[in-house]
């Protein structure tokens, strides 16, 4: 693993936050008739976990399908770390953009392994195309013993079906982090899951922004988003209506922009 | 990325213990019906060594010789079910490729050229199968059934009407892929077993295992991590009308004559072998040991059917039971999760 990475020290953060990590300027998209985004914006700063709220039909799903590369916006731009990228499709979004989407049902396939799930796709193989398996499962071990650490996972070659709800969610984080992205998507990560696992994902979300792994947590929830997140923009019928620091408010404003909208 | 992990994180995730390997094996029930059948027909044949001639080295060459009939067909068309396709064609290409490679032979085309042959016939049949099933996203069972008719009738359309061909192989490739070892071990079987070990190489090994439990586990979530999924069941639909031809060259080998009458139902035994050995019809779950064990209960059955001397149209019928206990053991196993 590669430290640099993930923790940024002091100095370099403090240099960086002026940048955004992403920046997403002025997306517009409709759906026939639909406006879903009017001229939207949306950023990601190093090291922060963002809520991206709003009550439904406000745009989130659009602007999440978006940012991952599923949908094209009809107008916009995007920038990483200042400078223009293309995200238009997926291995885009995640290699240019480095953007990393988490949704709900089917980050990870159920049939398979941990070991297998985490290498699906990106499998280190010799030149003839088999598999480093001892690699493959001695990296796996230091994914779940690096960011995971939840109970109950004893081998790298328990199947994804076998875990709970939180666990798997924090299987398909860790692969995702491993594989260097800058900022994690995640699409209602916490909720299928019980109290206790929330609890453990939003803690998982938490030390990686502290280790400078980016997390956009797109929720319903603002009991769980306040809890977790740096800062909050949130959408209402497709524009953007705040954008604001922790600091700078509070459980029962953020409940009263996303009604009153 | 170290090449070992360090010995501490090592420690903390244990093996997985045998008992529960085997409990949460895929392979697990097959497994446990193979040792049981294999211990009972030992034991009644040592009692009764003059009626019941399970132990001879005969019956044993026999055995043997049977299995990788429709176990390698099986391998097949277990890589696919995996993959989450079927291939029901595999009835015909067993047929049709040998019999291409015997009409090329007999027509003087040397014989490398001709088993060339035979396997390019397979790989076309396996394109046309998965350009079929994915572009027009039909069901593959369907597109196959197709196939099998089609498949089954072009070849002696194209031999001009021909039923059967009598070739003579050059007797080292004869005796290479049929000869009888010690009395009792068919050159087929090592053929299967070496065949058993290039699945379970692909499967556990290879990044197109991978690929193909992912694609047949759960297509979107493949799709996500980057998997392409159509290319990956195109290469299982390809390695599946491989196997089949391989097969049949075996077949064709043994008795030096390429018929164009299909063999019944090897295509549906096939099918029934994976879903005895554990593998899901819906794709994603399933291994190489499953199969070789589906095929080798199927045949024990026949075999004791046979030397029981009960009337043969039982042995439809015990098969078809021993299919229906196969599915509903492994249903009841999965059912767990």
């Amino acid at each position: 693993m590669n430290d640099s990475q993930l923790s940024v020290d002091a100095s370099a953060r403090a240099s960086t936050a002026e940048i955004p990590i992403f920046e997403a300027r002025r997306i517009s998209k409709s759906y026939g008739h639909v406006e879903a985004l009017i001229d939207t914006n949306f950023e990601v700063r190093r090291g922060e976990v963002v809520g991206l709220l709003g009550d439904n039909g406000a745009g989130k799903s659009t602007l999440i399908k978006i940012l991952s590369g599923v949908v094209q916006p009809d107008s916009g731009e995007f920038f990483r770390e200042g400078r223009s990228v293309d995200i238009s499709t997926r291995k885009k979004s995640e290699e240019d953009g480095g953007i990393q989407t988490i949704y709900q049902d089917i980050a990870l396939v159920k049939s398979m392994s941990i070991m297998r799930n985490i290498f699906a796709g990106r499998e280190p193989t010799n030149a003839l195309g088999f598999m480093r398996v001892k690699e493959m499962r001695s990296t796996a071990m230091e994914i779940l013993d690096e960011y995971v650490r939840i109970a109950g996972i004893t081998s790298p070659n328990i199947l994804v079906e076998e875990l709970s709800g939180g666990q798997a969610q924090a299987v398909a984080i860790a692969r995702a982090v491993h594989f260097k992205r800058d900022i994690l998507l995640l699409d209602e990560p916490t909720s299928a899951l019980s109290v206790r696992e929330t609890e453990k994902v939003l803690n998982i979300m938490r030390e990686l922004a502290d280790a400078g792994v980016s997390c956009v947590f797109v929720t319903h929830n603002l009991y769980h988003a306040f809890r977790v997140c740096d800062r909050f923009s949130i959408l209402a019928h497709g524009q953007n209506v705040r954008d604001c620091k922790k600091s700078e408010t509070s459980l029962n404003e953020l409940t009263d922009i996303i009604m009153t909208h | 990325m170290t090449e070992t992990a360090k010995p501490d994180i090592q420690a903390r995730y244990r093996q997985i213990s045998l008992v529960d390997r085997i409990r949460t094996h895929p392979a697990g029930p097959v497994a446990v019906v193979f040792v049981v059948m294999l211990v009972l027909c030992t034991l009644y044949a040592l009692a009764n060594p003059t009626s019941f001639y399970f132990l001879t080295k005969g019956n044993t060459s026999l055995v043997l010789r049977a299995i990788p009939n429709f176990g390698i067909v099986a391998l097949g068309v277990g890589l696919l079910m995996i993959a989450g396709e079927f291939d029901l064609s595999v009835g015909s290409v067993y047929v049709a490729a040998p019999f291409g490679m015997a009409f090329a032979y007999a027509n003087g085309v040397p014989l490398a050229w001709a088993i060339l042959f035979a396997y390019s016939i397979a790989i076309c049949v396996g394109l046309v199968n998965a350009f079929l099933t994915l572009k027009f996203n039909i069901p593959s069972f369907i597109v196959t059934l197709g196939m099998l008719f089609i498949v089954r009738t072009s070849a002696p359309y194209l031999a001009g009407h021909t039923r059967s061909l009598v070739i003579k192989l050059p007797p080292d490739f004869k005796a290479a892929l049929t000869k009888n070892l010690w009395g009792f071990m068919p050159a087929q079987f090592l053929w299967f077993i070496g065949l058993a070990i290039v699945a379970y190489l692909i499967l556990n090994r290879h990044f197109l295992g991978n690929h193909f439990y992912a694609a047949g586990g759960d297509k979107r979530a493949a799709r996500f991590a980057g998997i392409n999924v159509a290319w990956t069941k195109t290469i299982a639909f390809v390695l599946c009308a491989m196997f089949a031809t391989t097969s049949g060259i075996l077949q064709v080998a043994r008795s030096s004559k390429a018929e164009t009458n299909p063999q019944l139902f090897i295509e549906l035994f096939a099918v029934a072998v994976c879903v005895m050995g554990g593998l899901s019809l819906f794709g994603g779950r399933g291994a190489v040991i499953g199969i070789v064990l589906g095929a080798a209960v199927l045949q024990l059955i026949q075999d004791v059917i046979i030397l029981a001397r009960l009337p043969g149209f039982y042995l439809d019928m015990f098969v078809g039971i021993a299919i229906v206990l196969g599915v509903v053991m492994n249903a009841a196993v999965q059912k767990r999760y």
